[in-house]
């Protein structure tokens, strides 16, 4: 434990899980920061990526990274069928609705995923070597992974910056009225925010088998969403770059909680960092409601 | 006095009556009384919070859960020191149930509420998984090997009474806790605490601007609810008496619970009941023609609700018909 080195590969792998973390949390901020509608089964949307990424592998031998985009029309389509069937007649109602709503919506896909795909843990290998840094060997695929994520994330922030729809998006999220009195179409800036914060997290899902050691089943997100929501918290709720440093941090933070916990050996650490994304949750509203992003 | 604000709990008290009769008189149908009686007592509890304030609690079954670890310990300490006549040991768990409850929310409350809405949802999304994997990783209370009582029960008062405690008096004790959970939802909505809950519900900072004390009301009405299904989960660890984690934290409460009170109608005393009394009959039906697809089935049913009926069939039934006797005795 004292070698620097030991504590710097884990910081290194943290930072490469805070990746995906970050990427599968964007979304959750986008639908929050735009629609004002929680999504309260976030981790239902990354298990459904992961089967995408499962099948697309299995069957047609595609590359998790490749299925990632798969995933993410799957999940672009998925949006804006959800936005114009269901999210658009409950939109301005009471929030509890939006909340329960999308709760049940959670619930549905895992009983769908249980029913269709059996609750059997599957799984597969994509394995790229390992890239030796500093005595330590990272697995490729995960390097690999937390580029591809990045990048990603950097897409966003160019798509919102520095294009017409980004821009709209944004105008929205200041004032839907003064955007509708710009010419906004705001129905369809909503339809457009939720599928692609839903695309996002699907293809993050895709993502996550890169990470998951325990493999993919229909009960899998359910850790995602806490965790989701404790890095959601720690980035500020409504934005999606918050959201993606707030990532990061949460990777390292895990990482290194685990290995603490492993030393003192008091605690089974695997089911106890589980419950420390939940403590983290109510320490950061009580402690930085607005986030560490906000001043 | 006026009696008059109390004629609503007669159709409660004849659907109880009736309940209860049906129990007394049949006791092969005692298993769907039994359900009938868990949920309803569960919505209610659950709509004390939900639909008085609006705020709701995904974690809700750890209430549940933690009512059954409190009864179960304290079943299991009391037997271990000493050997009480049974009302005492009963009382004591059930006591120690919901107190354990009321902790929880005590702690994740007075957090969780100073929080508007969606804010408070996400402190309580990883509450129940949470609080699993803390008692599975440490291994505290039996841990994920779990908690089994009735070897205790049946050492310290013989086999007979084992049976009548996990038959006949856990049925018995979960009418009490169901009567107890209508008469307290009806008793707050004809309160002072009520009408403040009802201005909070229409408008948070109004109703602080009003001299409502917000955060305070809406801790009231969540550590009442906990400790309500604290003791729901003590009559469900006297029918049971064991406990296992994953059982326990089951997700699938806190879902019943959220249908049975949006179905019933948000809010009001008499939803819960009837969708309580729907579900239970549903369920019975389902678990033996689809075994293991309720959830399937439930969370369809719950987006309907959502999208097509946000009243509920008591809130549809009050606007149909308005100003008439249905709609003064249905609260």
């Amino acid at each position: 434990m004292a070698d620097p080195g030991y504590l710097a590969f884990y910081i290194a792998t943290g930072l490469l899980l805070g990746t995906f973390y970050g990427l599968a949390t964007v979304g959750l901020s986008f639908t929050f920061g735009i629609l004002k509608i929680l999504n309260s089964g976030h981790g239902s949307f990354i298990m459904i990526g992961a089967y995408v990424s499962y099948w697309s592998f299995v069957i047609l031998g595609l590359p998790p990274l490749v299925s990632a985009l798969l995933a993410f029309l799957i999940g672009f389509m998925l949006g804006l069928g959800l936005y114009y069937g269901i999210v658009s007649r409950i939109l301005g109602g009471p929030e509890l609705i939006s909340l329960v709503l999308m709760f049940a919506m959670g619930i549905l896909l895992q009983e769908f995923a249980k029913f269709v795909w059996t609750p059997t843990i599957r799984g597969f290998t994509w394995d790229l070597g390992r890239v030796s840094l500093f005595g330590y060997a990272y697995p490729t695929t995960r390097i690999v992974g937390g580029v591809v994520s990045a990048v990603i994330a950097l897409g966003l922030y160019i798509f919102l910056y520095r294009t017409k729809v980004g821009r709209a998006i944004r105008s929205v999220v200041e004032s839907a009225e003064g955007a509708t009195l710009c010419g906004v179409n705001v129905n369809r800036i909503y339809a457009i925010s939720l599928a692609i914060a839903l695309g996002l997290t699907i293809a993050s899902g895709g993502l996550a088998t890169l990470y998951v050691s325990g493999g993919i089943e229909p009960y899998m997100g359910d850790p995602y969403t806490t965790r989701a929501f404790a890095i959601a918290v720690l980035g500020g709720l409504t934005s999606p770059f918050g959201a993606f440093i707030a990532g990061l941090l949460f990777g390292v933070i895990e990482n290194l909680s685990y290995v603490l916990l492993s030393l003192t050996n008091v605690a089974n650490p695997f089911s106890m960092t589980r419950f420390i994304a939940f403590a983290m949750i109510l320490v950061v509203l009580l402690v930085r409601p607005q986030g560490i992003m906000r001043r | 006095m006026d009696f008059k604000k109390y004629y609503p709990l007669i159709p409660m008290f004849i659907i109880s009556v009736i309940l209860l009769a049906v129990r007394l008189a049949a006791p092969e149908l005692s298993q769907i009384v039994s359900l009938a009686l868990f949920y309803v007592a569960l919505g209610e509890a659950f709509n004390i919070f939900t639909g008085l304030t609006l705020y709701v609690c995904f974690g809700y079954v750890a209430f549940v859960a933690l009512g059954m670890y409190g009864s179960g310990l304290a079943l299991k300490y009391i037997l271990a020191t000493s050997n009480p006549p049974l009302v005492t040991t009963i009382l004591f768990s059930f006591a120690v149930a919901g107190f354990f409850a009321f902790i929880l929310a005590l702690v994740v409350g007075s957090i969780g509420l100073r929080l508007r809405g969606a804010f408070f949802a996400i402190a309580t999304v990883g509450l129940s998984e949470g609080l699993k994997n803390f008692i599975e990783g440490t291994g505290i209370w039996g841990g994920s090997s779990g908690l089994i009582i009735a070897g205790d029960l049946i050492s310290s008062y013989g086999h007979e009474t084992y049976v009548f405690v996990s038959t006949e008096l856990a049925d018995y004790l979960m009418f009490a806790v169901y009567v107890l959970s209508l008469l307290v939802m009806f008793l707050i909505t004809k309160s002072r605490f009520g009408y403040g809950l009802t201005a909070l519900k229409e408008d948070e900072d109004v109703a602080n601007v009003m001299g409502v004390n917000t955060v305070r009301y809406k801790l009231m009405t969540f550590v009442i609810s906990a400790a309500l299904a604290g003791m729901i989960g003590a009559t469900k660890m006297l029918k049971d008496l064991v406990i296992y984690p994953p059982q326990a934290f089951a997700i699938s409460y806190t879902v019943e619970a959220i249908v049975i009170t949006m179905l019933g109608g948000l809010g009001t005393v008499t939803g819960p009941v009837i969708g309580g009394l729907v579900y239970s009959i549903l369920k019975y039906m389902l678990t033996v023609s689809f075994p293991g697809l309720q959830l399937l089935i439930l969370a369809p049913v719950l987006i309907a609700v959502c999208v097509l009926f946000p009243y509920g069939i008591v809130g549809w039934v009050k606007r149909r018909f308005r100003g008439t006797l249905i709609d003064y005795l249905l609260v």
